[in-house]
């Protein structure tokens, strides 16, 4: 009954929506721009699990998709024309949503097992490792905290998600158990995350690249909480849980806007140039790329945490139980997102 | 909102440029300044060359991007229109600085440099009159021309005269149009401006489109 209910690619009205910008992807849904109406509902499976082999690790490791799936057209072709994984990347580069999907916020509720998320808590390792102990000197100067620690607690969300998806293996009664017992796991690791990078940004407001470490890990944090509610059958308090979320995110990073880093930047001692000099234009033109990107992966985050919740609503609706649809998301070993359609 | 953004950055990008065009403004006709302007590192590089040339390249801009952000936002939903027309229209601009600098905006030179280069920019300037004004060949006249304007050039640039004139320029550059503004300037600069009407602008969609 629930394989009957989703879809594995795009169908072709909604792709040809996408295509000439009538529908736009926003988090786990896809939307009617004019209206923003909902054309249907995205979750991630299992089968994002061999996309994120074929790209390695690394903080930009979700960037290397679209060159990763062109490889892989050239090399399959040769062989034996479209397979899966191909078919799968095609589909992430269709929706748009390969960052999403394989970056730290995902799409919808979190499935995607140990494999994946092993891979996306060592992205945000990489992250802070990359910010060469400014992070750390930041947590010191304003949350008392030390990097030490926060690797302390990313290895807690990492076994966190091994945990919830060992249950799964486990009778229906005992894995219950223990997801609600995961989800309160789940949320005093965000309250730590959330907590780190509210205190952060209070502190200092344009310090966003230091805070995404922290938003991610929170982020991922809350798609681990709702994901334990809803595979425990608590699905109102699964989507309870994922509005508090994000509303806690959207007051965190709702009012940074790509203007306000780059002008933040521009005062700051570190970027000051002479004006009118051409260092000035390249500072300004660097500074305007880099809050661009960051505003975007700001907004993307938001979007996926305000819309996490939003198939389970609408299968609710349905009356289909969330943990089928996440048990079906779970066995899903080919395509990387179900689509519901509205 | 993204409108916010794209016009906040068009904004500081528009001002950038213009500031880049005056400061070339300004290094191609460093030489018409009298010498001893430009060892006082005066007001008269900013009033004849760097605002002139700052007017001219924002007010043509800005003119253009007033206009594309008000279709931008008449774009983003048709409830918008009315702020659109607003925002678009000449009234509601920032006034450009005038060419004349009011008191708040001169440069202001440490008094104690001030007597001594006055000093030898007039008396460089005096002799190179001088020169020129005795009676001697047209032609004998012209080489002293020539060569008293070289002088001046290579003395505006040795002793640090153009500096100051350029330290000048980019003084009223991050004062007048770039900012931040210091805290006890009377005048915002002009960039400041342009973003609080961008602000206000997108505060007020978003209370109609909410």
């Amino acid at each position: 009954m629930i394989g009957e209910l989703f879809l594995r690619q795009l169908p072709a009205a909604l792709e040809t929506g996408i295509r000439s910008g009538q529908l736009g992807v926003y988090g786990s849904t896809i939307r009617n721009v004019a209206n923003g109406q909902i054309a249907g509902f995205l979750q991630e499976t299992s089968g994002l699990s061999k996309i994120a082999n074929l790209v390695g690790n690394g903080p930009a490791w979700p960037l290397k998709l679209i060159g990763a799936g062109i490889q892989i057209v050239q090399n399959e072709q040769i062989k034996s024309g479209l397979s899966a994984v191909q078919q799968g990347i095609a589909v992430l580069n269709q929706l748009q949503i390969a960052n999403l999907a394989l970056g730290a916020a995902g799409i919808g509720v979190s499935v995607i097992g140990f494999a994946v998320m092993s891979k996306k808590i060592d992205g945000v390792r990489e992250d802070v490792r990359a910010l060469d102990g400014k992070l750390d000197r930041l947590l010191d100067e304003f949350a008392r905290d030390r990097t030490e620690k926060l690797d302390e607690m990313l290895d807690r969300l990492l076994g966190l998600a091994e945990r919830i998806d060992t249950r799964w293996s486990m009778s229906v009664d005992k894995a219950e158990i223990g997801w609600h017992r995961d989800a309160d796991e789940a949320d005093s690791l965000g309250n730590f995350f959330s907590g780190r990078a509210r205190r952060l940004l209070e502190a200092r407001p344009t310090a966003i690249k230091e805070a995404t470490p922290l938003l991610d890990a929170s982020a991922m944090a809350s798609g681990l909480r709702v994901g334990a509610l809803a595979q425990s059958g608590e699905t109102k308090a699964a989507i309870n849980v994922a509005r508090d979320d994000a509303g806690r995110l959207e007051r965190l990073t709702g009012d940074i806007g790509a203007a306000d880093l780059a002008r933040a930047w521009m005062a700051a001692p570190e970027w000051r140039t002479v004006p009118g000099s051409n260092a000035a234009g390249d500072a300004l033109m660097l500074a305007t790329t880099e809050a661009r990107a960051i505003a975007m992966t700001l907004r993307c985050r938001e979007a996926a945490a305000v819309t996490r919740a939003a198939p389970l609503i609408a299968l609710e609706a349905k009356g289909i139980p969330a943990r089928d649809w996440l048990s079906a998301a779970r066995e899903e070993q080919d395509a990387p997102i179900l689509l519901l359609e509205s | 909102m993204v409108w916010r953004d794209e016009a906040s950055l068009a904004a500081m990008a528009l001002i950038h440029a213009a500031s880049a065009c005056a400061m070339q403004a300004l290094d191609g006709g460093i030489d018409t300044i009298a010498l001893s302007d430009a060892m006082t590192g005066s007001d008269a590089a900013i009033r004849d060359i760097v605002r002139p040339a700052m007017r001219a390249e924002v007010g043509t801009s800005a003119d253009d991007w007033f206009k594309a952000y008000a279709w931008a936002l008449r774009r983003i939903d048709s409830r918008l229109e009315t702020l659109a027309l607003s925002f678009v229209a000449v009234s509601s601009w920032p006034a450009l600085p005038q060419n004349e600098l009011t008191t708040v905006e001169r440069w202001s030179e440490p008094a104690w440099l001030r007597g001594p280069i006055d000093t030898i920019g007039s008396t460089i300037e005096r002799a190179a009159t001088e020169i020129s004004n005795r009676a001697v060949p047209n032609a004998v006249r012209e080489r002293a021309e020539h060569v008293s304007a070289r002088i001046a050039r290579e003395i505006g640039e040795r002793s640090g005269a153009h500096d100051r004139l350029r330290n000048a320029a980019r003084n009223e550059l991050s004062r007048v149009w770039l900012g931040p503004a210091p805290a006890e300037n009377a005048r915002r600069p002009y960039l400041t401006h342009l973003l609080d009407i961008v602000d206000r602008t997108a505060r007020q969609a978003m209370e109609i489109i909410a």
